[in-house]
């Protein structure tokens, strides 16, 4: 019994991580049409910052803050720089402009900061573990699941009551009527990377206490996850996002525990399986968006 | 109130709008006729900012506004409800409502809604559905209510006849009609052109991206020349 707990435990953990990142994915996608696929280095670009910030001897909850902000900074750059030349462009251009911007990114922290993965010192109450009634329940996995129970709670309410969500919804929707509201394009489309930039470091600051190092390439196996969370949830629907980040999650821990010790190498490959089948036979996702946006 | 002075728009190599020039007097409503393709719904994207014009002046209540961009516009007190109807489909009619008045300071001012829902009353009964789920003239209220609520100056309304029930659009066609004699100033697109020229003060014929002809919407009505191309009349003589 306390096994099947932690279980659960582990699965929404791991995938409500992956959901973060898949809802940072999810409202890039909603607005512009493509993944961006540089949202991993993100991730890592946070983990590098958060480990200066603490080298450097900042308390830690400020150094988390000013690598939340570097990250959302960054994002509204990536989006300033090169998608923003790119408007009106094929939503495959801006793709492979991701990717690009992936690959360069990820040679740059390499040559910036090595390619050894730095151990990250973290403070206990992220790394260490309770005992709740016999049961082993760590640090990370439960403050994952708090954070991003009310992180979706926050965007849903920003989306539905502010003026700046209600922007971003109908942008989305209609994007050429969302400007004869009077709705600032430049401004929907920073504000969708900043949401999404935070969405990926409040993702890293988890993702690293899991995993307790930063590496140059610490951001690209998640985001492939958080990707094929999105094509099972629905391209473009925020809550399908979710709901593939954490069938994502549940999928990969339930391969954990049941597949023999031998074949657990194949667990990625199978989960990449399962992707080409939603690709062939759902290829909208579990909860498609209701349309999906024309540019 | 609005005018328009060698107005052009070209996509790519192909002239959509070739340099015509027209004005609509404050309190009077417009109607910009002709066949499908003349240029008229790029004429209202051209006024609006969706696309950029090659060239051409545009003024608003004496202010020159060909440099401003479309949100700057919408706060100048100009807003256009798009052909098709355009309503957000996912969001409900309230929240289409809310961002036609985004541009207020008091956006969220429960009394300009609530003015709103008198004027439209089943509106009012379906504030919470989503809009697509509405019928298509109920869409097109909704696209008119929501052009309303930035309280413009002037009101560019492309198609409001188009594919929706004859009663509902003679009960569009007043509509224009009342908020004509409360002073606003309406621009009207439409290949209805009897019914247009019915409630219209002046019209101009758009053809091929130029002003073919133009004049009082009576005297049209009257006219040959319309009574021959638009109004299916095939032999004037017939015309009785």
């Amino acid at each position: 019994m306390e096994l099947i707990i932690q279980y659960i435990i582990n699965a929404l953990s791991l995938g409500g991580v992956y959901a973060l990142i898949a809802l940072g994915l999810a409202i890039v996608f909603s607005i512009f049409g493509f993944i961006n696929f540089a949202h991993g280095e993100l991730l890592t670009l946070f983990g590098y910052s958060l480990f200066y910030a603490l080298g450097a001897g900042m308390p830690f909850p400020l150094a988390v803050a000013v690598s939340l902000i570097a990250c959302m900074a960054a994002a509204v750059a990536m989006e300033r720089v090169a998608f923003r030349p790119l408007r009106g462009a094929n939503p495959m251009t801006l793709l492979v402009s991701s990717f690009a911007i992936s690959g360069a990114l990820q040679v740059i922290f390499q040559i910036a900061f090595g390619t050894m993965p730095k151990p990250l010192i973290l403070p206990n109450f992220l790394t260490g573990a309770f005992n709740i009634g016999g049961v082993y329940i760590g640090a990370p996995q439960l403050i994952s699941i708090v954070t991003v129970a009310i992180l979706a709670l926050a965007l849903n309410l920003f989306l539905n009551k502010t003026k700046f969500g209600l922007s971003l919804v109908a942008s989305a929707q209609d994007f050429d009527v969302a400007k004869l509201m009077g709705i600032r394009v430049n401004a929907v489309y920073a504000l969708a990377f900043a949401i999404s930039g935070f969405l990926a470091g409040v993702a890293a600051l988890l993702w690293v206490s899991m995993r307790g190092s930063v590496a140059p390439d610490m951001g690209f196996n998640p985001l492939v996850k958080a990707f094929v969370a999105t094509i099972v949830g629905g391209m473009g629907s925020l809550t399908g996002a979710v709901a593939g980040g954490f069938f994502l999650g549940i999928l990969e821990v339930a391969l954990q525990i049941v597949l023999p010790a031998d074949y657990l190498i194949f667990r990625d490959a199978l989960i990449l399986a399962i992707l080409i089948g939603f690709l062939l036979f759902r290829p909208r996702g579990l909860l498609p968006a209701a349309a999906m946006p024309v540019k | 109130m609005l005018s328009v002075e060698n107005l052009t728009v070209q996509y790519g190599h192909i002239e959509a709008v070739k340099g015509i020039s027209f004005h609509v007097g404050e309190g009077e409503i417009v109607s910009l006729l002709g066949p499908n393709g003349a240029g008229k719904t790029s004429t209202l994207a051209a006024l609006m900012k969706l696309v950029a014009p090659q060239s051409g002046t545009i003024t608003l209540a004496g202010e020159n506004i060909s440099g401003h961009g479309t949100a700057q516009i919408v706060q100048r007190g100009m807003t256009l409800s798009p052909e098709g109807r355009r309503v957000f489909p996912r969001l409900s009619v309230e929240k289409n409502l809310l961002l036609g008045g985004m541009v207020l300071k008091d956006w969220r001012n429960p009394a300009v809604l609530e003015r709103m829902y008198a004027r439209f009353p089943i509106l009012a009964e379906r504030r919470s559905q989503l809009a697509g789920t509405l019928s298509g003239g109920e869409q097109q209220m909704l696209a008119i209510a929501r052009a309303l609520m930035a309280s413009p100056r002037v009101l560019l309304l492309d198609e409001p006849s188009l594919g929706i029930a004859p009663k509902i659009v003679a009960e569009n066609f007043d509509l224009i009609c009342q908020l004509r004699d409360e002073g606003l100033t309406i621009l009207l697109v439409e290949q209805n052109v009897f019914q247009s020229l019915s409630i219209s003060d002046r019209a101009y014929v758009l053809e091929n991206g130029r002003i073919a002809a133009s004049g009082d919407s009576e005297e049209m009505l009257k006219s040959d020349l319309i009574r021959h191309s638009y109004l299916g009349v095939a032999d004037p003589t017939q015309a009785a």
